[in-house]
């Protein structure tokens, strides 16, 4: 008990010296600073002694760095080297301005008194310069940019888009992010999150397109966030949403610079995240999670034709065990006949009851999902196969299940991975098992009455102000150009109507012009 | 901040709403009965009623626009005339709930749940109307913009599969069961198009008078082509009196159109329909209660007052012993008390506020800056 107290007042007196100004004493500040990195117990914090002679006098100095986070032939060309290899004669100049304009020849340096900024900047790679008598401190950026070179995004494919995809480091996706906009226009706010963490985060927006009100509303919520550690931009996404229990996803999580950047033309808000290759869109309709970047780089007939198909598999993936129950248990007079005696025969002979059966696949289908991503890849998708192969033929041979519900079954799960949004098709899994109960419970009336609530809840949700089930005359005001179906870019002129953007045209209403001069639109 | 505002086509779509619930269960009869062959006549003839009594409406509101119908109460005898009109709202809204809810609980029960209890069927649709109002009218309004032009689509599906069966003999005598009772007995039935005064109560929604009237408009025209329609398909295709027994008239016609032999059991479109219809009815009329009773009652425990509202509903539905009870009540209601309450009193409201704008200009004006101040 007596050594926690004695920690307890060691790491008060620590944050106390945190929130303090350096001394101009060099020893002071090395104890000082020795004490707040427990120096003796972490090996990886450097701290580098050497004398500097200017005009004759010595002056003892230190540096502290992280070894593993800071470049290490940096500190040793542009600050060790020219401090210690001769000594400096310098007139009409004090010594503070000497050592910017004079001895150190790195291009980024800052001057600073306060300990808590100077621990910051050696926490995230920067090399801290002390020097004795004065009570400032330089801080050096030599930062070590070590991270996965930009490559293909991993979870989001496209066949005809761009094949560059976002990493962990904040710097490598502003640059992507600029490079893929080219505009003046587009702002990266910086802010920091986490009291402990400093996480850097960067809020982007084209200025003159995204609604003031929007990106303010944005701002106050990453302003007004208060953690300790933000790992990543999955925890900021949990956050900054307006409701935290709701299962449909409010926020749209990319690692596709393209895609940011189509949303941001629109007039969006993006969020970076240090050290989180996903950058975050706000505000996000519902209708945008079954929108995927190759929509707009296929012929808009193309597009078309995969976003029905994909409203089809999301329909199939929440409701078609819940039909497939409704219709054999409660409403046998609307299945044609033939196809009802088929069904008949098979379910005289099975031993369960219906709900039973397509409970238990169910619960096996997620079963052998969740082990399929926990293996390792090569395993992975042979435990596919013994799972396909065990739940499915077993099943029938041992007359626990019927074909048919095997069929609906796979074709369910086939279905949920059509499903563009990682987030929408979690929560199509888990809200499929209440539609099942409830068909189970009362047919279709159980189904409707489950779907109604659903969807006022849904209709009911907004999130940074703007509705999240849009409806149709709100969505653009030229409707159906891109809310389900999507139109051929060149007619599709507006921005959406519900982001209130500050230019609401985004192309001119002939983007031909030649169709314009033959008059063939 | 900006006044929100209701889409256009969201509002349009909730008021059709009101109309598709009698469409598509007991409308097309009630149009037979009285009309006998002449259901399209009949059909022109609400049609016409409708459309004077919105240009007589939209002509006296024109001075008071922005301005709810339960304000203009106000102005002209008070707070007393005020609470006044709004219990009768509130009690038109309730038993309209009430008959509603029975009449579509006994209809899902004998076209899917013939053995099931009434009373358990009518738990799944309370359940929904409270939770929905709890959520809030936003929802509710965004919702009827999708649930309606599905609906639609559905019952447009039925009618033209059915084409092949319709006989334009079975249309005569033309006039039906004669023109006088078409325009005694036939006047009642504007009572289709009853939403349109609901425009007066959300008046704040709407962004200004022009749109009003479009909106008043586009609701009664296409009211009018669905009802018509659907009446001519039940009369063309059924000859009378026989059409006479079609309870459910578009059940009947989906059963016939059958879609041809792709789609054998087309009467699903007809069920699906019927769900979403009657759903966001309940839950439409249902919000016309609690509008009604937190215009009297400000309070923040909306969540227990919504939940006894509907527990009462579900009490009250369960009273009539059959279904004839039900629509004996309904007549009822609707001719002593749907009609005078949302036709004639907003029509005497409107025009006895525009008798006093015109003796005290002064109070008048005092009224109108005060309410908009109050926006």
């Amino acid at each position: 008990m007596n050594e926690r107290l004695k920690l307890k007042k060691k790491y008060k007196n620590i944050n106390k010296m945190i929130h303090s100004n350096i001394s101009s004493n060099i020893n002071n500040n090395l104890n000082m600073l020795k004490e707040i990195y427990t120096s003796n117990l972490n090996t990886d914090c450097i701290f580098r002694e050497f004398v500097i002679t200017v005009n004759n006098i010595k002056y003892n100095s230190f540096i502290i760095f992280f070894e593993a986070l800071s470049d290490s032939d940096s500190i040793n060309q542009h600050i060790i080297k020219p401090m210690i290899e001769k000594e400096h004669s310098i007139s009409n100049i004090d010594l503070k301005n000497c050592i910017t304009e004079n001895i150190i020849t790195h291009r980024n340096i800052e001057e600073t008194q306060s300990i808590h900024d100077i621990l910051l900047k050696i926490n995230i790679g920067n090399c801290a310069l002390f020097i004795d008598t004065l009570d400032i401190c330089y801080i050096i950026d030599t930062k070590k940019n070590e991270h996965r070179t930009v490559s293909k995004p991993i979870n989001e494919v496209a066949i005809k888009g761009s094949h560059v995809g976002f990493v962990e480091s904040i710097q490598s996706n502003v640059g992507l992010l600029r490079k893929f906009i080219n505009d003046e226009n587009l702002v990266l706010d910086k802010y920091k999150i986490g009291k402990r963490s400093n996480t850097a985060c960067i809020i982007g927006y084209i200025q003159n397109i995204a609604d003031p009100l929007i990106v303010e509303n944005v701002k106050n919520k990453i302003k007004n966030i208060s953690i300790d550690y933000l790992l990543n931009s999955a925890q900021l996404e949990q956050l900054i949403e307006e409701h935290p229990l709701s299962l449909a996803p409010e926020i749209i999580s990319t690692e596709r610079p393209d895609k940011i950047a189509s949303h941001l033309s629109e007039g969006r808000v993006c969020i970076i995240v240090d050290n989180s290759p996903y950058v975050l869109i706000v505000p996000c309709t519902f209708w945008d999670l079954f929108h995927t970047p190759e929509d707009y780089n296929l012929k808009f007939q193309h597009s078309n034709f995969i976003r029905f198909i994909r409203l089809i598999a999301m329909f199939c993936s929440l409701l078609l065990p819940a039909i497939y129950i409704a219709l054999t248990n409660h409403h046998v007079a609307l299945i044609p006949t033939d196809l009802l005696f088929s069904i008949a025969a098979i379910e005289e002979t099975l031993p369960f009851p219906l709900i039973i059966e397509i409970l238990i696949m169910e619960l096996s289908l997620e079963l052998i999902r969740e082990a399929g991503i926990r293996m390792p890849n090569s395993i992975g998708s042979s435990l596919g196969i013994v799972g396909a192969v065990l739940l499915g033929q077993a099943t029938v041979d041992a007359h626990l299940v019927s074909p048919m519900l095997i069929l609906v079954v796979a074709i369910t799960a086939i279905s949920s991975f059509a499903t563009p949004n990682y987030s929408l098709a979690f929560s199509i899994r888990i809200l499929r098992f209440l539609y099942i109960l409830l068909a189970a419970t009362m047919g279709f009336l159980g189904v409707f009455c489950g779907g109604i609530i659903h969807l006022i809840i849904l209709a009911n949700m907004t999130t940074f102000g703007i509705p999240y089930f849009v409806s149709f005359d709100k969505y653009n005001k030229q409707p159906f150009r891109d809310m389900i179906t999507l139109a051929p870019i060149w007619l599709n002129s507006f921005r959406p109507a519900f982001l209130n953007s500050l230019d609401k045209i985004k192309s001119a209403k002939y983007a031909r012009k030649w169709d314009k001069k033959k008059g063939n639109i | 901040m900006n006044k929100k505002y209701i889409s256009n086509f969201s509002i349009i779509c909730f008021l059709i709403n009101f109309t598709l619930s009698n469409l598509i269960l007991s409308l097309p009869i009630v149009y037979s009965k009285i009309a006998g062959t002449a259901t399209v006549f009949l059909s022109i003839y609400t049609f016409i009623l409708a459309l004077t009594l919105l240009f007589i409406t939209s002509k006296l509101y024109k001075k008071f626009y922005g301005i709810g119908l339960f304000d203009i109460c106000e102005y002209i005898g008070g707070k007393v005339l005020k609470y006044i009109i709004i219990s009768f709202y509130f009690l038109t809204f309730f038993l309209m709930s009430v008959l509603y809810l029975r009449e579509v609980s006994e209809s899902i029960k004998i076209l899917l749940f013939d053995t099931t209890p009434i009373i358990y069927i009518s738990i799944f649709f309370i359940v929904a109307m409270i939770i929905s109002n709890i959520s809030g009218f936003d929802g509710i309004i965004r919702l009827c913009g999708y649930i309606v032009p599905i609906s639609i689509l559905f019952i447009i599906i039925t009618i033209v599969f059915t084409i092949p069966y319709m006989g334009l003999m079975r249309l005569y005598p033309i006039a039906g069961t004669g023109i006088f009772e078409i325009l005694t007995n036939g006047s009642t039935q504007i009572v289709s198009y009853l939403a349109f005064t609901l425009l007066y109560i959300f008046v704040k929604h709407i962004k200004e008078q022009k749109t009003l009237n479009r909106i008043g408009f586009i609701y009664i025209l296409i009211s009018f082509i669905l009802i018509t329609v659907t009446v001519f398909a039940n009369t063309s295709i059924y000859i009378y009196p026989y059409n006479n027994n079609n309870f459910f008239a578009l059940y009947e016609l989906s059963k016939l159109s059958g879609l041809t032999s792709f789609f054998i059991r087309s009467e699903i479109l007809y069920i699906f329909a019927l769900l979403l219809i009657s759903f966001s009815f309940l839950i439409s009329l249902f919000y016309g209660v609690t509008y009604s009773i937190s215009s009297i009652v400000k309070t923040n425990k909306n969540v227990i007052i919504y939940t006894i509202l509907g527990i009462l509903i579900y009490i009250f539905s369960n009273i009539p012993k059959n279904i004839i009870e039900v629509f004996n009540y309904t007549e009822f209601i609707n001719n002593y008390l749907v009609i005078p309450i949302t036709f004639i009193t907003p029509t005497l409201l409107l025009l006895i506020a525009n008798i006093k704008r015109l003796i005290n200009r002064s109070e008048y004006e005092k009224f109108i800056a005060c309410k908009s101040n109050n926006s």
